[in-house]
């Protein structure tokens, strides 16, 4: 009994204890809960912010997250909880050392993650709703464009910034909120009224509305929390005197400025210090100001140079700062930004390469400011760069030498040093010291970075199939059954003999491999192959039959390096993605694009293989680029390309380019399993792009191609007649104009293109999905237009193309011997015998209609990576294109023992159509599910088949929380997923696929996560299907298999 | 942050750019379009009759040349027909498909013409089969020049020895299909059975078909016999000899083998 007395009071006096706990708990709680008071205090010395009684001085960078690869459609929120902690430890942590006192981040940074950053490192943060910056919904729609006089959407921003100003009320960390972001550059909207104003005072008209509004915003705001600073984001100064009648009585003003060195300008007598002064009376605090750390006259990174800018610049800020002599005006700032941000430059482009493009110029930044060129490199503003991925699937901060600059100068407090001692402190600090620091960082950051040579990682696979047979399974039951396993491995290198050069390749090593019946796959290059083999026998040589096993078990799956010139970089290239030029002046699309590794690695292809030559500084504009396959399928080929005028760089008024591409020789071998190889030919191309202050953009081009063909024989059909004719110069000459009017997201175009008999061109761009049959082949004349129609969340996209050929395709007439003469007949051209042929060039009559739902435009829906990167939580779009062959083509060929074969006959003429459809939905964070659809009509792309096909297709895939994938794809009277077999017309009454994947580094994304899974596979036969899987009149009705696999990535 | 923009001033380099697009934009304005009348109305042919072959090159249906095609005494240059026995499924229609052998037919007794028609398909899809139909046709030709003027033409024969060869060195492992017709009730379309090209050609060079000239001793077939045998010796290959056929009237060559 004592013990249980001793127990029970034990008991009691725990229960005590833990509703103590409780109880402190949840008064520690609610004194936590209470918002932090942050108030503005002026005397004779200026002005100071002062957060719960004490000064306070904003140290800060603007502050944001964005991965390699992902660009503004990122949701960091939307992570994992712990995910989201680790980063903030790791960026705050870091941040805390250099003495930050506050961020300021253009995404919304949830209450929970404002009052954790501010409780574990002491740094408060700015809530900057845009209050309609960059498009606002407005009952319900999203509008792009945010017309503040119109009193329905300033109600509606208002109700926004108020529902925010609620949301962080009682929030500790909270520094202050600020509206907008430069709202005052994007004063674009249309109103009758403003426009019949003379073009200067039209903006200052719409300015009113947009100060008049803040004002009235933050009035209310403080109505609601009356407890709070609150502000703006101007750019700079501008309408300072609508300012000064509208902000009366603000707290502070907020600036984004880049002015250089200085706010100041003295030889001009300019000083935004003053001007503020004078006409607000407000103390500043810089919502964004900086320096890039890329020289774009050395084509370098120049950390020094943003170093010396930042240093500069918070040596005036402090000076201007209370108690200090001068205006006494300053609050401190954020320096734009924390790390660098790989989207910026083309915003949906090379998301995983840093763009070295100066995009605009700023002559206040002399470091690198050279007249009439760029000088202002918007992927390179960090003060951190982006690093190495970590264990936790963050992509590190790496600290520049400003880093370490601003820690030295954040020590000293602007309030009460004085400006002797302020000047003193900075301008004593060491820059060559900080130089060498940054230097000694790069060389400690990683000593395997400094390796010459190192292991960078790798992957290993191993898997198991089974497989079987109706025929085997009916007869033999699970004995028909068959069981195969196969392993591989996979190691990344990297390399660095010299500073300026640098590289990784992979190795891959076979061990056994597992030949699937269904797919083909990346290593199938080991399977065993049946040789001839030559012995002397009695009679002489014998031949006979020899399985070589064991092939080819190592090989380099991909290779590139990079030497970096002051003048050029230079870059060697095999088997890694490239991009297409169709943006730098390539309107012809003559480098096509590879990207599609995957679909090479299963015929162990190995495009892109060459180098690159890019010219910089005087040589900017110059590339060239050569090799034996440049992109897939390439015939080995030098190209070369000049953009000049406005060059890559202005936003406005012309471009121009030129382009030389001639290939070396044709390729000996098919690029896939049968497509045919090309004729080598050149070709040359002069490109213009006008972009007109109104949005308009008129691009002409012209092209010279096949010039080696002149001369050339080909017969054609005049009414009864053969007539025999030959490729003449005018038959090589190609011309292309396209006028485009609106933003590039909306906008209404035509387009013509005339192509002499041989002017063949590249890929065609075809964008926004569209199923318009578009051809890369000359002999056209092809005329386009469509208009986007855009009310948002909608979107209706019809577009139409009419296309005719300058000769037709030719029938097939059987020569006839008639006594000694020889009525000679003529057959379906190819592209090796004949100088042409009418193949996807044909003519054709095509229209198409896309509708589109998306509630957030920000994440566009014809991205390429849209699968990943949609955040409505429903979006899809569904297109419609009917297209009329009213011609045969030509005879397709198809390349086969070494040498390229034709069909013989061409495809008939046809009426085919396309439904499609992808549906996106995000129901909660963590689930996402892609749905596609294919219905329709459809020819084979070479031999022509009896009947246009029928088919119906379903493909999706659904992820759930970054740990389980599920995949089903279901074909029905389709061809297979091959080419080859839209080649030969190979169809199936039904293919299935389902496959299931777990993730098991569920921090890391699915490319970078090891994981197991199965496939399940299932095809049902007929005679319509690939002989080669064995149909056997019936006996063989469905043929099947399972794939299980675990894959590590280390 | 917001990007000022810039209209640079034009540079002579634009002006250039300016120039150039207008220039092209001219000439394709002036050269565009195909004019119904122009090229050369084709639809007749004369085929040869003569058997006088002008060697257009050194190699003219010999393995992979492809001058035949390019040959202007040559009708069937540009004509379409298949090259296979039997065609591919892949190539369409049945005159197409029978056009080779359709075409020889209707020259049969003209060798330049049928010289012309398989070294055509030879030249267009190389095999053993158009090889050896060209030699054949060679062989003919040989023949007929022999008849018109004793001892006939010795570029011919060389060219026709050369042929031969080549299906050997060439298309060793080769073969064609003949159509039974000896049996006695075939079915509708016949049986067709497959022949080693080496071994027709071995037989062809040694004991020459009745029709046709020997072509190592015009006068003497058995002494003809022995000299192919050691002609055929010095390419690298042994020839057995002719077999009787299992089936009593067939016979056929015996096996070639590599030395």
């Amino acid at each position: 009994m004592a013990k249980l007395s001793c127990v029970a009071s034990a008991k009691k006096i725990g229960g005590v204890f833990i509703a103590a706990s409780l109880m402190l708990f949840a008064l520690t709680g609610q004194a936590q809960a209470a918002a932090d008071k942050v108030t503005t205090y002026k005397d004779d010395k200026g002005w100071k912010l002062m957060v719960n009684g004490e000064d306070f001085y904003v140290k800060g960078f603007v502050w944001d997250y964005k991965p390699v690869g992902t660009n503004y459609t990122y949701d960091l929120y939307g992570q994992s909880e712990e995910f989201i902690k680790n980063l903030i430890d790791h960026e705050f942590g870091l941040m805390a050392k250099a003495g930050v006192t506050a961020t300021r981040s253009f995404v919304r940074v949830p209450p929970k993650w404002v009052t954790y950053i501010w409780e574990t490192y002491g740094i408060m943060t700015v809530v900057n709703p845009l209050m309609g910056r960059y498009g606002a919904v407005i009952d319900g729609v999203f509008v792009p464009t945010t017309d503040y006089s119109d009193p329905k959407t300033r109600e509606a921003l208002k109700q926004q910034v108020l529902e925010f100003v609620e949301m962080y009320k009682d929030v500790p960390g909270v520094l202050m909120i600020a509206l907008g972001n430069e709202s005052n550059y994007g004063l674009s909207w249309s109103s009758f009224e403003i426009e019949n104003l003379p073009v200067g005072e039209q903006n200052r008209e719409k300015a009113k509305f947009l100060y008049s509004l803040f004002d009235e915003v933050i009035q209310a705001s403080r109505e609601v929390d009356p407890e709070r600073i609150f502000t703006i984001v101007n750019g700079d100064i501008q309408y300072i005197d609508l300012i000064a009648e509208y902000g009366k009585d603000w707290d502070l003003i907020g600036i984004n400025a880049y002015r250089g060195i200085s706010f100041e300008d003295k030889e001009n007598n300019v000083s935004l210090w003053r001007d503020v002064k004078e006409k607000l009376d407000l103390p500043i605090v810089f919502m964004e100001f900086g320096s890039d750390a890329f020289n774009a006259r050395d084509f370098a990174e120049d950390q020094e140079g943003q170093a010396s800018y930042l240093r500069g610049l918070w040596q005036e800020i402090y000076s201007k700062s209370y108690g200090n002599g001068a205006e006494g005006n300053a609050l401190g700032g954020f320096v734009f930004e924390w790390r660098d941000e790989w989207w910026k430059y083309r915003q949906t482009e090379n998301l995983d390469i840093q763009d070295r493009t100066a995009s605009w110029a700023n002559g206040g930044y002399k470091f690198d400011y050279v007249e009439g060129q760029n000088n202002m490199n918007e992927e390179w503003f960090g003060v951190a760069r982006i690093g190495d991925l970590s264990d936790e699937g963050i992509y590190l901060a790496e600290p520049r030498m400003a880093y370490d600059v601003l820690r030295e100068i954040w020590r000293n407090n602007p309030y009460s040093m004085g400006k002797p001692a302020i000047d003193q402190a900075i301008n004593e600090l060491d820059m060559e010291l900080y130089s060498l620091k940054g230097v000694i960082r790069e060389l400690n950051k990683s000593k395997r970075d400094s390796e010459k040579f190192r292991l960078e990682g790798g992957s290993f696979k191993g898997e198991y199939l089974i497989q079987g047979f109706d025929e085997d399974i009916s007869e033999d039951g699970e004995d028909g059954l068959e069981f195969v396993d196969g392993q591989m491995l996979d190691l990344d290198f990297a390399f660095q003999p010299t500073s300026r050069i640098k590289g990784d390749f992979t190795i891959n090593i076979l061990a056994n491999v597992a030949e699937s019946n269904f797919e083909q796959r990346y290593g199938d290059r080991g399977f065993p192959i049946t040789v001839e083999k030559l012995e002397d026998g009695e009679f002489g040589v014998v031949a006979s039959d020899e399985t070589l096993e064991d092939r080819e078990r190592v090989e380099i799956y991909d290779f590139q390096a990079t030497y970096t010139a002051d003048d050029y970089d230079l870059e060697a290239f095999y088997h890694v993605p490239r991009y297409h030029w169709g943006f730098e002046g390539d309107f012809f699309g003559l480098l096509r694009e590879t990207t599609d590794m995957e679909g090479q690695d299963i015929w162990n292809a190995k495009a892109p293989y060459g180098f690159e030559f890019a010219g910089k500084k005087d040589l900017l504009g110059l590339k060239i680029l050569a090799g034996p396959e440049v992109y897939w399928g390439a015939n080995p080929l030098a190209m070369v390309k000049y953009e000049f005028g406005g060059g890559a760089t202005s936003t406005l008024g012309q471009k121009y380019a030129v382009m030389f591409s001639e290939d070396i020789a044709q390729r000996s071998d098919s690029s896939s399993d049968s497509e045919a190889t090309v004729r080598q030919s050149r070709q040359a191309t002069i490109y213009s792009r006008t972009d007109f202050a109104n949005g308009a953009r008129l691009e002409l081009g012209g092209i010279i191609a096949g010039t080696e063909k002149e001369g050339d024989e080909y017969d054609r059909i005049e009414g009864d007649d053969i007539v025999v004719d030959e490729i003449e110069f005018e038959d090589t000459l190609g011309f292309k104009a396209k006028l485009a009017f609106g933003p590039d997201d909306r906008r209404a175009y035509v387009a013509m293109n005339y192509a002499g008999l041989v002017a063949d061109g590249g890929d065609p761009l075809a964008e926004f999905d569209s199923e318009l049959p578009y051809s890369a082949l000359g002999n056209k004349q092809e005329v386009e237009a469509g208009i986007m129609l855009y009310s948002n969340p909608y979107m209706l996209y019809p577009r139409i193309l009419y296309r005719e050929n300058l000769v037709d395709s030719n029938p097939l007439i059987a020569p006839v011997t008639v006594g000694p003469n020889l009525s000679n007949g003529i057959d379906p051209r190819n592209r090796d015998e004949d100088p042409f042929a009418v193949l996807d060039n044909r003519e054709a009559s095509s229209a198409e209609v896309f509708f589109t739902y998306d509630p957030t435009p920000g994440s566009w829906f014809y991205d390429w990576d849209i699968d990943m990167k949609e955040d409505a939580p429903f979006a899809f779009n569904i297109g419609l294109t009917g297209t009329r062959y009213g011609t045969d083509t030509d005879a397709n060929q198809f390349f086969e023992n070494g040498v390229n074969n034709s069909f013989g006959a061409g495809l008939a003429e046809e009426d085919v159509w396309l439904i499609k459809s992808k549906m996106i939905f995000n129901p909660r964070p963590g689930l996402r599910t892609i749905l596609n659809l294919y219905t329709g009509t459809k020819q084979s792309s070479g031999k022509p088949g009896e009947e246009t096909l029928e088919f119906f297709s379903i493909d999706g895939k659904m992820i759930v929380d970054q740990k389980h994938i599920y995949g089903a794809d279901i074909k029905v009277d389709d061809f297979g997923p091959y080419d080859f077999q839209e080649q030969f017309n190979l169809v199936y009454p039904l293919q299935v696929k389902f496959e299931y994947a777990r993730l098991l580094d569920q921090l890391l994304s699915e490319e970078r996560s090891s994981r197991w899974g199965v496939k399940f596979f299932y095809r049902e036969l007929d005679e319509l299907s690939d002989p080669a899987d064995g149909f056997k009149d019936g006996d063989n009705e469905y043929m099947m298999e399972v794939q299980t696999y675990f894959e590590l990535k280390f | 942050m917001i990007k000022p923009f810039r209209i640079n001033a034009q540079s002579s380099g634009v002006r250039i750019g300016r120039l150039a697009i207008v220039c092209s934009l001219l000439i394709i304005a002036t050269g565009c379009g195909k004019d119904s009348d122009d090229g050369d109305v084709t639809n007749t042919l004369a085929i040869p009759t003569d058997i006088v072959l002008n060697l257009f090159c050194d190699d003219i249906g010999i393995a992979t040349e492809t001058c035949v095609l390019d040959d202007p005494d040559n009708p069937y240059a540009n004509v379409p027909f298949a090259t296979a026995n039997p065609p591919p499924d892949d190539e369409p229609g049945e005159d197409f498909n029978r056009a080779k052998f359709a075409l020889a037919a209707a020259v049969a007794g003209n060798p330049k013409a049928t010289f012309y028609v398989y070294a055509t398909a030879q030249a267009r899809a190389p095999s053993g089969e158009n090889q050896w139909y060209t030699a054949r046709a060679l062989h003919e030709l040989y023949t007929a020049t022999v008849a018109a003027a004793p001892p006939g033409s010795e570029l011919i024969r060389e060219q026709t020895i050369r042929a031969y060869r080549s299906a050997l060195d060439n298309y060793f492992d080769s073969a064609t299909f003949f159509i039974a017709g000896f049996l006695p009730a075939p079915p509708p379309g016949g049986v067709a059975y497959p022949v080693m090209l080496r071994e027709l050609t071995a037989s062809d060079l040694a004991m020459t078909p009745g029709a046709f000239t020997p072509l190592f001793d015009p006068a003497d077939v058995g002494n003809n016999e022995f000299i192919a045998r050691e002609t055929m010796g010095g390419w690298g290959y042994t020839w057995v000899g002719m077999l009787d056929g299992p089936a009593g009237p067939l016979t056929l060559p015996g096996p070639v083998y590599r030395n």
